[in-house]
């Protein structure tokens, strides 16, 4: 919700009470950053205040660093980018303004990943985002914008063939039948309900313009305007992790190729990789990840060092704040920009596959110690 | 497609209108100044009106039965003075498709000037849901003079509590959905400096919502002053919950008769209340509190949002006018069975709720009665028209503890011909 209006009060009357606050853009902002800030606007009119109001909305918790803040478009990248850097830096490892993201969708260049023990790794899967050149992103855009954003991609998705064959549902038009079988399938993604999703903007004007497009076998999936344009999605069960990544590189390539003959690029620079509405997202914007039983490695002292090292993040199986249920774990990279998707999706595969080990060594009652890995 | 672009535009705006047609460039910021909708000018050839027209096919609110595509292709870009947009104003209606029973309004102000620049799809609005007024044609009297209520005494074997609120907007200041934390500031500074000057039976103190003690808090819940931050979608949509709990407070006097809610759903919302059945003095206590507030802020060079056509100038159209709800809860366990109640409320302009507000539902046999109306009939009406029904309605209660049967009354007549 952009104000462009500059009232007679000063920026210091409007400087946010950050003082309950943690988390990135409360730790970055002051009030001489955001009385520069203040005077400026993207070309679609998204000021600083849309950019933190989610950050000023939510105070976040001590021990779950959230971001904070949202892009209303590109643009917001640059033009903010006295508050961005410092936030993307802090989230991303240390990553910095002069830094170049290296992308590659090769999936030939991933080593193994095919052989993962189905007997513990339940499910495969990578998901990442998309955004479209020349439209505003989910805080800021209109119904105008959203809906034809949402036409392309139909346009685009309805091109896909063999095995990735597929159709589209849109959220507000999809039948009982069809919105209970999305649900079965763990498809369906609904309103989100989230404090942090909500204060930015992103739930305006539900369900107009938001759907789900997935292939006949059930193994590629694009979610149309939720947080992003597009998030893609690859899954399957079992760990062949290799089929996965294939199909997500092949279906994005294709997707890419689709959107250009139609004159959109995708949003992408070699400083940040992929533009995404959350700074956390940038780079790949990849999270590749497996359900795996670890019961007695989840028990272990050396569980979340050894994940640390691995540069691996554990999340319950109902995904980003779930609990893990009966001993089996959501392992995925935690990391998204200064590495490329083919990394990533190495240190992934690397990593479940020395975890399945070290479960495996535990259930014998082995020790561990001397297969802990070394920093990453 | 450049072209015709910077034929109309020259500039910096070119620059701007170029850059967001999606040129792929990273463009710089552009300083904001006074007068540029850089949203506005930008967007307005590439997506027409039609393309932004919400769907509105399962909505059931007033906004929604109003709303045209003719109406939305006029006023989509026009701005206030404040940049408030026609979609700001209707976010919470298109977010908010409404149930079939209850129609809610769907749109909301951002400022005073909402109501002029938007009045082709607000004054129908207003309309329907005030009963035929016609802010066109029609004045609306403004009336605080509580002597005129009689028999402003209810029997308090029925009437446990007695209570009238409204609520008053600062002018110059944008509306709880629009404001900045600056302005929303100035409203919390304005007002309490204003209610520090009362004295005697309304000296009081504030508490503001960020600050208070534990203690405190307890103490505001267990006199159930305080108000927490908006849960419903209707509020939250409509952007009103935004830097909470930022400048959001309660003040009240020290006999807890005369309270005052800062920044929740309008700049301001007054309230005057007592246990047992005396309404003519928790009126009184109202229009002396509401009239000493006003006097209090005047002498500061400020004033009260209002106008001759719609009165008091609120954040909902539903409270334009008078803003007033006066109302009891009232015992009518034998009237409440009998199936004629809801006739009899109807015609009298009265409305019910459960104990706990708006949205709930009553216990036991107790009820939240209270006007219907808002703009069209002055305060004074308004609480005569409650008074004159509250006791009808105790009246009828008594006569059938009495085995006596009672009537519906007659209509009160409205605007609507």
């Amino acid at each position: 919700m952009a104000k462009t209006t500059m009232k007679k009060l000063s920026a210091e009357e409007d400087f946010p009470d950050l003082s309950q606050h943690n988390n990135h853009m409360a730790t970055f902002l002051t009030l001489d950053m955001y009385t520069r800030l203040r005077e400026l606007a993207t070309p679609n009119g998204f000021t600083i205040d849309g950019v933190i109001q989610t950050g000023v909305d939510n105070p976040g918790h001590p021990f779950i660093m959230t971001v904070g803040c949202v892009a209303g478009d590109e643009e917001t990248y640059e033009v903010f980018k006295e508050l961005l850097d410092p936030v993307i830096e802090d989230r991303h490892g240390g990553y910095k303004p002069s830094d170049k993201h290296k992308t590659d969708i090769n999936p030939a260049n991933l080593k193994g990943g095919d052989d993962l023990d189905p007997d513990y790794v339940l499910s495969s899967r990578v998901r990442t985002g998309r955004s479209v050149r020349g439209f505003c992103l989910p805080p800021h855009c209109s119904r105008g914008e959203r809906r034809a954003v949402e036409k392309l991609s139909i346009e685009a998705l309805a091109s896909l063939t063999g095995d990735l064959n597929g159709k589209y549902y849109a959220l507000k038009n999809m039948t009982d039948a069809e919105q209970q079988q999305l649900i079965d399938d763990h498809f369906l993604f609904d309103k989100p309900v989230s404090p942090l999703l909500l204060a930015s903007g992103m739930g305006r004007d539900w369900p107009d313009a938001r759907g789900i497009w997935h292939n006949d076998n059930k193994t590629f999936l694009v979610w149309v305007n939720e947080e992003d344009h597009l998030r893609v999605i690859s899954m399957q069960k079992g760990g062949n992790m290799k089929e996965v990544f294939n199909r997500f590189c092949t279906g994005l390539t294709k997707i890419e190729t689709l959107f250009k003959e139609r004159n959109h690029a995708f949003m992408w620079n070699e400083h940040l990789g992929y533009v995404l509405t959350c700074p956390s997202n940038l780079g790949t914007g990849l999270r590749a990840g497996v359900h795996v039983k670890l019961p007695n490695m989840s028990k272990n002292a050396k569980f979340e060092d050894v994940l640390k090292k691995l540069r691996l993040q554990k999340r319950g199986t109902g995904g980003v704040d779930t609990a893990a249920v009966g001993g089996v774990f959501d392992i995925s990279n935690a990391d998204r920009l200064g590495f490329s998707e083919v990394e990533l999706v190495q240190m992934v595969v690397d990593g479940v596959k020395l975890l399945v080990d070290m479960e495996k060594k535990l259930e014998k009652g082995q020790s561990i110690d001397d297969i802990m890995p070394a920093q990453k | 497609m450049a072209n015709s672009f910077t034929r109309l535009i020259s500039g910096r705006n070119a620059a701007v209108v170029l850059a967001s047609l999606g040129a792929g460039t990273m463009a710089t910021g552009f300083l904001l100044s006074e007068n540029v909708s850089l949203a506005a000018e930008a967007r307005t050839k590439l997506y027409p009106p039609s393309s932004d027209f919400p769907d509105l096919r399962k909505h059931s609110n007033c906004m929604a039965a109003a709303l045209t595509p003719a109406i939305y292709a006029k006023l989509r870009d026009k701005l206030t003075p404040n940049n408030w947009t026609l979609d700001q104003s209707i976010q919470t209606g298109v977010d908010n498709p409404g149930h079939p029973f209850i129609k809610t309004v769907g749109c909301v102000a951002g400022d005073e000037e909402s109501y002029e620049v938007f009045a082709e799809l607000l004054d129908p609005i207003i309309k329907d849901r005030h009963n035929g007024y016609d802010p066109k044609t029609m004045k609306h009297p403004t009336d605080l003079d509580a002597s005129k209520i009689t028999n402003g005494v209810f029997d308090e074997n029925y009437v446990l509590s007695s209570r009238v609120r409204t609520g008053r907007s600062i002018r110059g200041l944008s509306l709880p959905p629009a404001c900045s934390r600056a302005e929303r500031r100035e409203v919390e500074r304005v007002v309490v400096t204003a209610l520090a000057g009362l004295k005697g039976d309304l000296a009081g103190r504030y508490y503001s919502l960020g600050d208070m003690t534990d203690k405190e808090q307890q103490q505001l819940i267990d006199d159930h002053f305080l108000f927490d931050k908006p849960v419903s979608p209707l509020l939250t949509c409509a952007f009103m919950a935004r830097d909470w709990p930022d400048a959001r407070g309660i003040w009240h006097n020290n006999e807890k008769t005369f309270l005052i809610w800062v920044n929740e759903e309008d700049h301001t919302r007054v309230i005057s209340m007592e246990k047992g059945g005396n309404m003519k003095r928790v009126f009184e206590r109202f229009c002396s509190g509401l009239k000493k507030v006003e006097h209090l802020i005047q002498e500061r060079g400020w004033e009260f949002m209002w106008n001759e056509r719609l009165g008091y100038i609120l954040t909902c159209p539903s409270n334009l006018g008078t803003g007033l709800r006066a109302g009891v809860h009232v015992r009518l366990p034998k009237l409440s069975k009998d199936p004629r109640f809801s006739k009899m409320l109807d015609n009298l302009r009265l409305q019910k709720r459960g104990t706990g507000g708006v949205d709930t539902a009553a216990t036991g046999d107790t009820f939240d009665i209270s006007n219907n109306d808002r703009l069209g009939k002055s305060e004074v009406e308004l609480v005569q028209m409650l008074v004159d029904g509250v006791n009808h309605l105790i009246e009828c209660e008594k006569k059938l503890e009495r085995g006596q049967d009672i009537k519906v009354p007659a209509p009160i007549t409205q605007f609507r011909k």
